[in-house]
């Protein structure tokens, strides 16, 4: 095995001709194929494209800390689509041919595999990662090269790390089957669902997945299955009230309010509630949100989302749901049905069930923290019900926008 | 919950609760679009044989591992029943040698832990009294009360066959084999849902462990015995196979892809193998083993399921028993066998002394507890025929052994070669036919074999294999059979168990051979060294038929 393909195998970028990716990593993978059966054999696999932008190295950098995970669960093509604010760092990279090789581009390419053993003993299952580099207002360049770097018959994922308005976004969105956001970025300061809205109406765009939303997978499961209880599902129509409230930012910083509207969202929805309107007072972590709804028969609702600045820091990522309590509405209001984490075991939630006439034990089910690496990897591999989101997307948008 | 109050916003006045409600039941709102979604009822499930084996190292781990996974109900009670004396705590702490063993991620220090070990508890009684299942019974109602069982039951019978009809029976006179009646509930057993507006009436279910009988009169009489007790809805006979992730797949890989099922018949295949070859004897089984041998042990239950999923016509649904129907039609279709057709179709075989992977092995009369004149087969071989008309003239090959050269388990599709040898001599010896391989262990998989062209100026074609690995694919572990078959019957899903009909019709087509042998005694029976694929004999199924059995 050359050194090349030795590098490229060890995870080390290998710097590439952007015009000849395809045969450059033809010519790594062939060292390594002669190895079949040998002691240094790799599985070459890939189960799908994933198509990254990162507009800065720190997206670069949180998503370096999870593709391992990721190409672990679900090999792919990993493509890295990167803007460089501060030109191109070439000579970091190692020529695969030899540095005189590369033909002048106004990008900059390099290929490296990522590798995982699946069980001792068995030969490692690689994928490939290639990485585009283009110098900041060259972004356009990075989306015609996309489209012939796609192996093709297998699905195409474009995970967004960037603004959801950049217009290169549609531009490479239509070579792809999903968009993959996440609710629950608001670093910036900004609310993120109505600009995650706003992708998913546009005609280029297939079908958009949420990583936020993925995350609330577990909520959704327990709640449903709370209103599989007969006795609860005949609460179903008396439902007025839900408060949800979400794992305080250290620092009394605000925190995403992305999954707990998305939530509020789906329930909504779930409920045949129509949004009509939002109240918000106090700041910061003590900010309550009130929302108003309709529901099916023309009757009040309400929601109020707040911070649970009382939870121990840290405990679970901040933004995260903590409560969701659906009461009945007055008279009835002690009937509810609630699931809560307590700061003593967040990886559980506590369910509890009461109408005037019936108190069902409580109840704990696991409610798992999966990594975000975990939450990727799930999308790569499974269906999702894109009607179901996008109701909830309708409702929770406009409670933050 | 914050300390602030919520900000009161102008909302017209609340309506109050409606008296005398309809009864009518709004649908769960909720279930729309949550994947994997399946109805688990708060149940207890009680472990008949809680200190043996099975409970320790299968059960208990795999009732843990779904409630790590958050699948088990959230009101659930676990209650292991055995003849020893044992308190709960006691047995709490023997479950944690076995769950630090073969549970995916066991720590006694997890909160998940405290949480499930507080559910589990521990009943001495003698399987064979009844006072002890009348005081199991006024347990079963305090858990009731206690964690919100609801009256839901699972009996789990991880004991020795000869205890399955006295445990259902007693239980039938405990009054613990029915739903018990009460104010929602009603008589008669377990139902699916219940209309709108009802609540569920309580459900009992009980899983039967293998061997289901020894012979066709023996699991008719079985099957007798628990069905004047139970409905056939409540018994779920386990075969574990049908619980694996591969084995599933069989019908995933057929019933999901268009290319495969036109082909998938006598037009087309010229033979079909199926093989389970185990690397290890019989062990410290070897008493068990020798009455029952590997014709009882793997073909009649394992086997027989592994052909029946492979040559099943397409059921009309995923439901239980539209896919348990089309199973059994394979198995009445399976081609009886004459005494003579046994001479010619069957070979049984035994382990001789050999070795494996450089270490020495004893013969089988050589093992623990085993008879030096026994003349239990350790290897069978079939060659059987499905008279349909989907297979008329396919033969299956069927061959499984002990202390062969290696563990695994695979179904082969051969297809018959091209009409002509259209390349002449550069053709592969004998064209090479195709062959699709479906691993089921331990290298999960998916394999096709098919002949290409070797690059250069002359022709010559050679056979390639293109593989599909589970483990390169989905780098997540499947989860243990019990883990999903436990699921399944705590959810009353009986798709992967077998039904009475199956039971009977696989033991009928095995029956023959049985009687056969047994007059035979040690005659006809081959001998093979310990470390090689079995008997020679065995290739003699092929003759007349072309080709062999296929090297692994």
């Amino acid at each position: 095995m050359n050194s090349a393909t030795a590098s490229f195998l060890s995870g080390l970028p290998v710097r590439v001709n952007p015009t000849d990716i395809e045969r450059e990593l033809a010519s790594l993978w062939k060292p390594a194929s002669e190895e079949a059966g040998g002691s240094d054999a790799v599985v070459r696999a890939c189960l799908a494209n994933l198509v990254i932008f990162f507009p800065g190295p720190e997206e670069r950098e949180y998503a370096a800390r999870i593709l391992p995970e990721v190409s672990r669960r679900h090999p792919n093509r990993i493509i890295n689509l990167l803007v460089d604010r501060n030109g191109l760092p070439g000579s970091r990279l190692e020529p695969a041919g030899g540095a005189g090789e590369a033909r002048s581009s106004r990008l900059e390419a390099s290929v490296t595999a990522m590798c995982s053993a699946p069980a001792p003993g068995i030969a490692p299952v690689c994928c490939e990662q290639i990485t585009l580099r283009a110098r900041l207002g060259e972004e356009p360049l990075l989306a015609g090269s996309v489209a012939p770097l796609l192996v093709p018959d297998i699905p195409v994922f474009l995970w967004w790390t960037g603004d959801y308005r950049n217009p290169l976004l549609p531009w490479i969105a239509r070579f792809v089957d999903r968009v993959i956001v996440d609710s629950r970025n608001e670093k910036k300061g900004g609310v993120i669902l109505p600009d995650i809205r706003h992708l998913s109406s546009l005609p280029e765009v297939k079908e958009v997945v949420d990583l936020g939303w993925r995350g609330l997978g577990r909520w959704r499961q327990t709640i449903a299955e709370l209103f599989d209880d007969p006795a609860a599902r005949r609460l179903i129509p008396e439902i007025g009230r839900l408060e949800v409230e979400r794992a305080p930012a250290s620092g009394g910083a605000p925190c995403s309010l992305g999954q707990s509207a998305l939530l509020t969202g789906w329930i909504a929805s779930r409920l045949g509630w129509a949004f009509a309107g939002k109240e918000v007072s106090g700041e910061g972590a003590g900010e309550i949100r009130t929302v108003l709804f309709r529901t099916r028969d023309g009757l009040p609702a309400q929601a109020s989302l707040r911070v649970k600045r009382d939870f121990p820091l840290g405990r679970i990522p901040s933004g995260e749901p903590l409560l969701a309590r659906l009461s009945a509405r007055a008279p009835a209001e002690e009937a509810f049905v609630k699931i809560a984490i307590d700061g003593a075991s967040p990886k559980a939630a506590k369910v509890s069930f009461q109408t005037p006439s019936l108190c069902r034990l409580p109840g704990v089910v696991p409610l798992p923290h999966f990594s975000d690496g975990e939450l990727l990897g799930e999308i790569l591999n499974t269906p999702v019900h894109p009607f179901v989101f996008r109701e909830a997307l309708e409702i929770a948008a406009p409670m933050v926008g | 919950m914050a300390d602030s109050p919520s900000p009161t916003i102008a909302v017209p006045p609340p309506t109050a609760l409606p008296a005398g409600r309809p009864a009518a039941l709004p649908e769960n709102p909720f279930a729309e679009g949550i994947r994997n979604r399946r109805v688990v009822e708060p149940c207890v499930i009680v472990l008949f044989g809680a200190t043996g084996d099975l409970t320790h190292r299968k059960l208990l781990p795999a009732l843990y591992n779904l409630a790590r996974d958050g699948l088990l109900p959230q009101h659930v009670a676990i209650v292991g029943l055995a003849r020893r004396e044992k308190t709960d705590e006691s047995f709490r702490q023997d479950l944690i040698e076995g769950l630090k063993r073969s549970s995916r991620s066991f720590s006694e220090a997890d909160p998940l832990w405290q949480r499930f070990k507080s559910a589990i508890f521990y009943h001495p009684a003698s399987f064979e009294e009844s006072l002890g299942y009348r005081v199991l019974g006024e347990r079963l109602e305090r858990l009731d009360k206690e964690l919100g069982t609801e009256g839901n039951r699972l009996f789990y019978l991880a004991t020795g066959p000869e205890y399955f009809s006295p445990i259902v029976r007693l239980l039938g006179e405990a009054g613990l084999a029915r739903p018990q009646e009460g104010p929602n509930s009603g008589a008669g057993p377990a139902a699916p849902a219940g209309p709108p507006g009802s609540r569920k009436r309580p459900w009992v279910r009980v899983v039967v462990e293998k061997p289901f009988g020894r012979d066709l009169p023996s699991a008719i009489g079985l099957n007798r015995e628990l069905l004047a007790v139970l409905e056939e809805s409540q018994i779920y006979r386990i075969d574990h196979y049908l619980g694996k992730e591969t084995v599933q797949n069989i019908l995933a890989f057929r019933f999901s892809n268009g290319i495969f099922e036109p082909l998938w018949n006598h037009k087309y295949i010229d033979h079909v193998q199926i093989t389970v070859a185990e690397d290890l004897g019989v062990g410290s089984r070897g008493p068990y083993y020798d009455s029952s041998g590997a014709l009882r042990d793997m073909v009649q239950n394992h086997m027989l399921q592994l052909l029946a999923l492979v040559a099943m016509e397409p059921p009309v649904s995923m439901e239980a028993d539209a896919v348990r129907d089309e199973k059994v039609k394979v198995l009445r279709a399976l081609r009886p066998m004459t005494p003579e057709e046994v001479l010619r179709s069957a070979i049984r075989g035994q382990y001789a002394a050999g070795s494996i992977l450089g270490e020495p092995v004893r013969a089988y009369r050589d093992e623990d507890r085993v008879p030096k004149d026994s003349a239990t087969p350790t290897y069978v071989a079939l060659r059987l025929h499905i008279d349909n008309w989907r297979w008329a003239g396919v033969p299956f090959y069927l061959r499984h052994g002990k202390r062969l050269p290696r563990r695994a388990t695979e179904i082969a599709i051969q297809f018959h070669t091209p009409p002509m040898r259209l390349f002449g001599e550069a053709s592969a010896p004998a064209a090479s036919p195709n062959v699709l391989i479906l691993n089921i262990q331990p290298d999960e998989g998916i394999s096709l074999c098919f002949g290409s062209k070797v690059p250069g100026p002359d022709v010559r074609i050679r056979q390639v294999k293109m593989d599909f690995r589970y483990g390169h694919s989905f780098g997540v572990a499947s989860p243990d059979a019990y883990e999903r078959l436990l699921l399944d019957a705590i959810a009353g899903d009986s798709t992967l168990f077998t039904r009475r009909d199956e039971v009977e019709y696989a033991w009928k087509f095995v029956n023959p051979l049985l009687e056969t042998w047994a007059a035979e005694g040690s005659r006809g029976l081959h001998f093979y060294p310990a470390g090689t694929w079995g008997p020679e004999s065995a290739d003699r199924l092929f003759e007349g038929a072309g080709g062999h059995w296929r090297r692994m």
